[in-house]
């Protein structure tokens, strides 16, 4: 095996199964690409090398034993830093929660580990997750691996960077406004954004609990869906989890693609998104055609309209659980998550309310109208190229404020729906950055989601490609 | 919906304990009025009825046949 890391999340859990590699091999060749990496990156907040290796040595151990081993078993892991594990900092990003140590443990995280997965350490993120560019002022920026003067996308910026960049075979984010879909779009990597309620938000960092969602970052849709399939489920803890049962995601990768609709808002591709990225679209529709799949123009969302409400659910939210922090401590936030917190307190609470009035009026009209007839909905992650950090940082000019909003208004809308979004490496630009794109489904669809993104995937290559090597 | 200007930001966030620097007010203004405007366009008309957790059936409704 030429170099471990190249591996998919499964294919690295088959060849630890059958003894082709051990855990402790996995986790030592992660290791040193992180050492190599992480320099040029900052992808890690934390790297917890020893502990992962006792722990590998362990999984090895159990599985000469010939003990009943879970799904992930000895697959090293590392994740946003803002699942909290008892004992343990958790920094959310931010200098406030610097060296905040979390006494109790996120389901999410329970879940894995108890699949046997290991976790290598915390990685980078932006502060409270509050921004959708992946700058850190706190923990300095995390740097999109295919060019480093780009942005990763956050606000799982850390998790983004690190499964493009092989550093780990999959992550967790988080995704609030896109802070999933955006990192995995512009790393050119695998990421899904559950439904709301799929995955237990217990003991992960609130942003907006009417927004938030839990999911995985990885190479491919068939490790999303192994990693989802962990993690989802109800959860007494999270009293906002649903009690939907949990489909075998696993199970339906291979299922035909037979009767299957995917929509493309052609109109909009070609009258407000930037050539390049359209085509890969339209690519990767005709690759999906070509698998068997009906693809149809449709007329698409009123992304605008309900990023609006998005937004502003989230800033109220927000600002709420910040409140103390804003009162106390508002010189340790960074200028940029200080503004965005401070206009939560403007917003009337009548509007905040009519928003969640008409969050549900708004999904039937998504689902039986935008969706009417077809399964999802394919849509670029972002309209325009990826930015460079200097054009979203501080300073980054009178565009600054456009450019950042032009990289979440195709992802903001998605939360106030809360339907769950696939997104997959569409292809690459010209200056050789990944182009992301979304298939977007009715609730509860990850399965139809996985099924196209995993068939996608059969037919391209773009999600094997990789940023750096060595 | 009347939009908010610089004097009514700044007294709604003192109110709050959460004081502003000189010449924000007005930036925040800028930002948080079109987000406003955009959402009441849509809700100025609910049905007296509808309510918040609406949401939480709608989501059932609307999920995909397995």
């Amino acid at each position: 095996m030429s170099d471990p890391c190249e591996l998919s999340l499964v294919e690295a859990a088959a060849a630890l199964r059958r003894r082709k590699i051990s855990s402790l091999e996995l986790t030592r060749a992660c290791i040193a690409r992180i050492e190599r990496w992480q320099p040029a990156l900052n992808a890690f907040v934390g790297l917890e090398a020893e502990e992962a290796l006792a722990q590998a040595r362990a999984a090895d151990d159990a599985l000469s034993a010939g003990s009943s081993v879970g799904p992930l078993h000895g697959l090293p892991l590392a994740h946003k830093d803002m699942y909290y594990r008892s004992g343990k900092v958790s920094t959310c990003g931010s200098k406030i929660r610097r060296d905040w140590v979390a006494d109790t443990e996120s389901t999410a995280l329970s879940r894995l580990s108890r699949a046997g997965a290991l976790q290598l350490g915390t990685l980078n993120m932006a502060e409270f997750a509050y921004g959708i560019t992946g700058h850190n002022e706190f923990l300095g920026h995390c740097r999109n691996p295919w060019n480093t003067d780009y942005i990763t996308g956050g606000s799982s910026s850390g998790s983004g960077a690190a499964v493009a960049s092989r550093l780990v075979f999959g992550a967790l984010g988080s995704d609030t406004g896109g802070s999933i879909r955006a990192p995995s779009g512009l790393c050119g990597v695998t990421g899904i954004k559950p439904t709301w309620g799929r995955v237990s938000r217990y003991g992960a960092m609130p942003l907006s609990p009417t927004l938030d969602v839990v999911g995985p970052i990885a190479r491919s849709a068939a490790d999303c869906a192994l990693l989802l399939q962990t993690m989802a489920g109800h959860d007494p803890l999270d009293p906002q989890s649903s009690r939907e049962p949990v489909p075998d995601y696993v199970g339906a990768l291979s299922k035909s693609l037979q009767g299957l609709c995917v929509g493309v808002p052609e109109k909009r591709l070609a009258g407000e998104v930037d050539p390049g990225v359209a085509k890969a679209v339209r690519e990767a529709a005709a690759a999906l055609r070509d698998l068997g799949v009906r693809v149809i123009e449709v007329e698409g969302p009123d992304v605008d309209s309900l990023s609006a409400h998005s937004l502003l659910v989230m800033q109220v939210e927000s600002s709420s659980l910040h409140g103390p922090w804003m009162r106390e401590r508002k010189a340790d936030y960074s200028s940029q998550v200080r503004a965005r917190l401070e206009a939560g307190y403007a917003i009337p609470a009548t509007a905040y309310l009519d928003s969640l009035r008409f969050r549900g009026l708004a999904l039937e009209h998504f689902c039986v109208d935008t969706l009417a007839g077809v399964d999802a909905l394919l849509m670029p992650v972002m309209s325009t190229p990826t930015p460079t950090i200097a054009e979203t940082d501080v300073g980054g000019g009178p565009g600054m404020a456009r450019t950042i909003g032009e990289v979440s208004r195709y992802l903001r809308w998605v939360n106030y729906l809360g339907v769950p979004a696939l997104v997959l490496n569409g292809g690459f630009d010209a200056r050789g950055l990944p182009i992301g794109i979304q298939i977007i489904g009715r609730p509860f669809a990850e399965s139809t989601l996985f099924r196209l993104g995993h068939a996608y995937q059969g037919a391209t290559d773009w999600h094997r490609r990789v940023p750096v090597s060595g | 919906v009347k939009e908010l200007n610089g004097p009514t930001i700044e007294a709604l966030l003192d109110s709050q304990g959460v004081p502003l620097a000189e010449g924000r007010a007005d930036r925040l203004a800028a930002g948080v009025n079109p987000i406003l405007s955009a959402s009441a366009a849509q809700t100025r008309a609910l049905p007296f009825e509808l309510e918040p957790a609406a949401y939480v059936l709608a989501l059932d409704r609307c999920k995909a046949k397995s």
